[in-house]
C-alpha cells in the first residue's frame, strides 16, 4: 500500500522559508553599534518613567537624565555642586534653604523653567505622596515652598534636616515641567501621561520605549548645559544574562548589567572588553529581630556576630568581591569610622557569651530569605552552618519577594538576610533610618531596635549644622550600633560593569550606581 | 443553533464571572502587599498607609471586588500599580506579540500535527508511527524552558543564524502600528526589511511552542484515524476501487476530525501557558510577559486584567471550536 500521506508541498514549503530566511545571512553577524549611539543592555525592563512615582533603580537609569534638578553630584563624589541652582543660602538653624536659579532654561516641552515650576515640581511630588516623596516625610510639606521671585525659591523645612542639599541631587528631586498637568486625567496630575513620557530640562529625553524590548533616550536639542556627544541612548531590555554576555562580546551591545560574577570573569579577558570595578555603598547585613525573647539580649546578638565567618562568606560567596563592613556606615561615606570595633570570627568567644546570656544548650531560630537572589541562599546556609557549632539551630525559610517585604514590615521572622543602599549620599541614610525605634519595619530599622539614648543620638545629628559636632554623634552611633551588635553587619559589594573598550569618558558615582554618566559618555572609533 | 449559541453564551458568562471572583480572592489573599512595593524599599509607614488609601486595598474585600466588577462593567480594567498607566492600555500594546507568537504556532501544530497523526495511523507500528511518536512524546516531556535555552544556544549564541530575544533586530524600525501584528503591519506598509526580521524573530519561538504542543493533536489524529479506518464504510470506499488519498482525506479524516477539533481547542489553553515560558525566555514583550512581572510585583488589576482576558481568549476559541464541529460534520444538530 503505497500511500503519500504528505504531499510534495509539504516537504518544500518549509525548505523554501528557512532557505528565504535563514540562509542569506552572514554567520555571527556582528555589527559593529554607530558611534554616537550607546547600546546598553539591561535584564529588567523600566516600570515608569514618571521620577516623582518610582523608587526603582533600573527605572531612575532611565529617568536620570531626562530632568534636571537643583543640585548634583560632582563627578565621581559624593560632593553637591550646582545644577538648576546657581547658588544657594542656609539659615543658622538650618531649616531655611534659598535657591538662586539659573536663566533662561527650558524644559522639553517648551514651558520656561522658573521658580514657579520648581514649586510645582515640589508640591507634585509632595502632594501624590508616591513612594518617591518618602524622602521628606516629616521633613518638608507644601505650605514650606515658596517663590520668593521668579528666579529664587525658598524651602522652610518642619525641622533641621541636614542631608537635605545632597538629597535634593536624587531622582525623586528631578525638576518636572508644570506643562504636564496639560495631560491631566481624572486628577491624577498627568501620572498616566508621564509614565510613558518624559517632561524635563536635561541633557536626553525619552524619545521611543517599546516595553519589554527597548528605550529609546535622544539628545534634548534644547539642553542648556554641554551637548552630550550621544545621539541617542538605546536601553535594551534582555532578560538572559547569557545572552547580554554574548551581545557584549559580539559588540552588538556596548555596556551591560547585571550579570553574575562568574560571567564577568569569562568576559574580563575578552577582547574589546574592559570591566570596571569600584567598591560601592551596596551593602549586605544580617537584620536581628530584637522581638525575639533570645535576640532582644546582647549577649546573644553579639555570640551571633562572634560566630558568624564573614571572611568565608566574602571568599565563598562573593569569591572576593567585597570587604568586610566595619561599623554600619559604609567605607567611603562621610562620617565612617575606621576605628570602630569589628567582629571577626571567634567561636569559642561566641559559646562563651550564649552561657553568659544563659543559653548553654543553644535553641533555635529562623533565618528568612528570598530563594530567588542566589547570594542570599548562599549566605543562608553558610551562617546556618557557623551558628549550629555555636549551637544555634538555623532553619531557612524561602519567601518571595513581595511576602517577605510584608514579613519584614510586620516582624514576621527572627533573622533576615537584606541589602541597603544609600538614597542620597549621607550618612544618615545608614544611622537614622537603622537605629531610630520608630522606623521600625520596612522603613529601615529592621532589626526593632529600641534604645533611647540612641534615639537621641540619630535624630541629634539630623540636626546638627556645624559638620565637626556631626562626625563625633556618627562616632558615637557607631560605637554604640556595635557594641549592641544590632544587625550582623556583613560587607560592602565591589559594583562591576562591563564595557566596550570604545566607551569612553565613564565616570562612576558610588551614589549613582545604575546611572552611567550617559551626559558625559562618547565613543571612540 | 441560535438556542444554542444563547446556551453557550450564557455558560461563557458564568465560566467569566467564576473566573473573575477566584482570581480576584486568590490574588487578594496572597500574603504580601503591593503598596509595600510601590513605596519601595525604605519607605515610612504614613507613605505605605496612604499608597495602601490610594489604592482602595485598606478596605473591606467584598467591597474592593464590587469596585472592580463596578469599574470592569464600565470598561475599565483600573491601572497597573506597577505601569501606574490603565490595565487596558499596557494589555492593548502586549497582546498582539502574544497572538502572532500563539497564533502561528496553533497553525503549525494544525499543519504538522493533523498529517503526521495522519501516517501514523497509516504506517502503524511501522518506522513511520515510531517517528511520529518520538517527536510528539519528546514535545510534551522536554522542559519547555530548558529546551528554549538549547535552541537559543544553537542556533543565536553558536550558529549564530537567528536571533535569540525581541521582535525585531535593534537597527530595524517597527512597521507603523495597524494590527500591532508585525507580520500584518509589515505586510501593509510594504516594509520587507521589517517583514524579514520580524519572520526570522519568530522562528525559533514558534517552533518552540509548537513543538511542545504538538503531541495532544497527533496522538488524537492518530487513534481517531485508527478506528475510523477499521469502520465499514471505509472498506466499502476501497473496494469500490477510490484512490487511497481520497480515502484517506476525503473519508476517514473528516469523520476523525471532530475529536480532533476538540484537542485542538483545548490545547490552545496548552499554547497560552506554554507562551509565559517562551516569552520569558526569548524576552518577547508579550501578555505572558507582562504577566509575569506584574505577578511578581502582586499588581492586583494587571493581573486580574490578564485572566480575564486570557479567560475571554480561551472560552471564545473553545466556542468556536463548537460550532466548527457542524461545519465538519452536517449530522450534528446544535439544539
Amino acid at each position: 500500500m503505497a500511500v503519500r500521506v504528505f504531499g510534495w508541498m509539504w516537504a518544500v514549503v518549509p525548505v523554501v522559508v528557512v532557505a528565504l530566511l535563514a540562509a542569506p545571512l552572514p554567520a555571527g553577524s556582528a555589527q559593529a553599534t554607530p558611534q554616537d549611539v550607546l547600546i546598553f543592555g539591561s535584564t529588567s525592563d523600566v516600570e515608569t518613567m514618571d521620577p516623582q512615582v518610582t523608587v526603582d533603580n533600573i527605572a531612575w537609569r532611565a529617568i536620570y537624565y531626562c530632568y534636571d534638578r537643583l543640585v548634583q553630584l560632582k563627578g565621581g563624589t559624593t560632593e553637591v555642586a550646582p545644577q538648576l541652582a546657581e547658588s544657594w543660602t542656609i539659615s543658622p538653624d538650618g531649616k531655611t534653604f534659598t535657591f538662586r536659579l539659573r536663566r533662561g532654561v527650558k524644559f522639553t516641552d517648551g514651558t520656561p523653567l522658573d521658580a514657579r515650576a520648581v514649586q510645582f515640581s515640589f508640591t507634585r511630588l509632595l502632594k501624590m505622596g508616591k513612594g518617591a516623596a518618602g524622602l521628606w516625610d516629616g521633613i518638608l510639606d507644601a505650605s514650606g515652598i515658596t517663590v520668593v521671585n521668579p528666579t529664587t525659591i525658598r524651602f522652610t523645612l518642619k525641622t533641621p534636616f541636614a542631608p537635605f542639599l545632597g538629597s535634593l541631587a536624587t531622582d525623586q528631586a528631578s525638576i518636572v515641567s508644570p506643562g504636564v498637568m496639560k495631560h491631566e486625567s481624572g486628577g491624577d496630575m498627568g501620572q498616566a501621561w508621564l509614565a510613558g513620557n518624559s517632561a524635563g530640562s536635561g541633557p536626553f529625553r525619552l524619545k521611543e520605549w517599546r516595553r519589554g524590548e527597548r528605550l529609546v533616550l535622544e539628545r534634548n536639542p534644547t539642553y542648556w548645559g554641554r551637548k552630550p556627544a550621544l545621539r541617542q541612548v538605546i536601553i535594551r531590555n534582555i532578560p538572559d544574562p547569557a545572552v547580554l554576555r554574548d551581545l557584549l562580546e559580539r559588540g552588538e551591545v556596548d555596556m551591560g548589567e547585571t550579570l553574575t560574577d562568574d560571567q564577568l570573569d569569562a568576559l574580563k579577558g575578552k577582547p574589546g572588553i574592559t570591566v570596571f570595578e569600584a567598591p560601592s555603598f551596596l551593602v549586605t547585613y544580617l537584620y536581628l529581630n530584637n522581638k525575639n525573647p533570645y535576640l532582644s539580649k546582647v549577649k546573644v546578638r553579639q555570640a551571633i556576630s562572634y560566630a558568624i565567618d564573614y571572611e568565608g562568606i566574602i571568599r565563598g560567596v562573593k569569591k572576593g568581591r567585597a570587604v568586610q563592613m566595619r561599623g554600619p556606615i559604609p567605607q567611603g561615606m562621610a562620617g565612617h569610622d575606621k576605628t570602630v570595633f569589628q567582629y571577626t570570627r571567634n567561636v569559642a568567644r561566641a559559646r562563651q557569651l550564649l552561657a553568659e546570656a544563659g543559653y548553654p544548650q543553644g535553641f533555635e531560630l529562623s533565618l528568612l530569605i528570598d530563594p530567588g537572589i542566589r547570594e542570599w541562599a548562599d549566605i543562608a546556609t553558610i551562617v546556618q552552618a557557623n551558628l549550629a557549632e555555636v549551637g544555634i539551630k538555623v532553619k531557612i525559610e524561602g519567601f518571595a519577594r513581595p511576602t517577605m517585604r510584608a514579613k519584614l514590615d510586620k516582624a514576621d521572622f527572627d533573622m533576615a538576610t537584606g541589602f541597603w543602599t544609600p538614597d542620597y549620599p549621607d550618612a544618615d541614610m545608614f544611622t537614622w533610618f537603622w537605629f531610630y525605634s520608630k522606623n521600625g519595619g520596612l522603613a529601615g530599622n529592621r532589626s526593632f531596635y529600641v534604645n533611647p539614648q540612641m534615639d537621641r543620638l540619630v535624630v541629634a545629628q539630623r540636626q546638627e549644622t556645624d559638620p565637626a559636632k556631626r562626625l563625633a554623634l556618627f562616632r558615637q552611633i557607631q560605637k554604640i550600633a556595635v557594641e549592641d551588635a544590632v544587625y550582623v553587619y556583613l560587607h560592602q559589594a565591589i559594583y562591576r560593569i562591563p564595557m566596550r573598550d570604545r566607551v569612553r569618558g565613564y565616570v562612576y558615582n558610588p551614589m549613582l550606581l545604575f546611572m552611567p554618566n550617559f551626559n558625559g559618555i562618547s565613543k571612540g572609533p | 443553533m441560535a438556542h444554542f449559541l444563547a446556551r453557550r453564551l450564557l455558560l461563557q458568562f458564568l465560566v467569566f464571572a467564576g473566573v473573575l471572583v477566584l482570581t480576584f480572592l486568590i490574588s487578594h489573599v496572597v500574603p504580601g502587599d503591593p503598596a509595600l512595593l510601590r513605596a519601595g524599599p525604605k519607605a515610612s509607614a504614613e507613605t505605605i498607609a496612604k499608597i495602601r488609601h490610594d489604592m482602595g486595598l485598606d478596605r473591606p474585600l467584598p467591597i474592593q471586588l464590587a469596585v472592580y466588577v463596578r469599574e470592569l462593567l464600565r470598561g475599565d480594567l483600573g491601572t497597573s500599580i506597577r505601569t501606574q498607566r490603565p490595565v487596558i492600555t499596557d494589555i492593548a500594546e502586549h497582546f498582539p506579540a502574544t497572538f502572532e507568537l500563539t497564533t502561528l504556532s496553533l497553525l503549525v501544530v494544525v499543519a504538522v500535527g493533523i498529517p503526521l497523526g495522519v501516517l501514523s495511523a497509516v504506517r502503524k507500528d511501522r518506522l513511520p508511527d515510531h517517528f511520529s511518536r518520538v517527536v510528539a512524546i519528546s514535545g510534551v516531556s522536554l522542559p519547555v524552558f530548558w529546551l528554549g535555552l538549547v535552541l537559543i544556544y544553537v542556533f543565536f549564541v553558536r550558529l549564530g543564524w537567528l536571533p535569540g530575544t525581541g521582535r525585531l533586530d535593534m537597527g530595524v524600525d517597527p512597521p507603523p502600528p495597524l494590527t500591532g501584528l508585525y507580520l500584518v503591519d509589515s505586510v501593509a506598509a510594504r516594509d520587507w526589511e521589517a517583514l524579514r526580521s520580524s519572520v526570522r524573530h519568530l522562528l525559533l519561538p514558534v517552533f518552540l511552542l509548537s513543538y511542545v504542543s504538538l503531541a495532544p493533536v497527533v496522538r488524537m489524529v492518530r487513534s481517531s484515524m485508527l478506528e475510523v479506518l477499521g469502520q465499514d464504510y471505509i472498506r466499502t470506499a476501497r473496494a469500490k476501487g477510490l484512490a487511497e488519498r481520497l480515502v484517506l482525506y476525503r473519508h476517514a479524516l473528516r469523520n476523525a476530525l471532530i475529536p480532533t477539533l476538540t484537542v485542538i481547542g483545548l490545547s490552545y489553553g496548552t499554547l497560552l501557558q506554554g507562551a509565559v515560558v517562551t516569552e520569558t525566555i526569548f524576552a518577547w514583550p508579550g501578555m505572558a510577559y507582562y504577566a509575569v512581572g506584574s505577578m511578581t510585583y502582586l499588581d492586583y488589576p494587571a493581573v486580574m486584567g490578564i485572566t480575564l482576558v486570557s479567560a475571554l481568549i480561551y472560552t471564545t476559541v473553545n466556542l468556536v471550536v463548537d460550532l466548527l464541529y457542524g461545519v465538519v460534520d452536517p449530522r450534528i444538530r446544535y439544539d
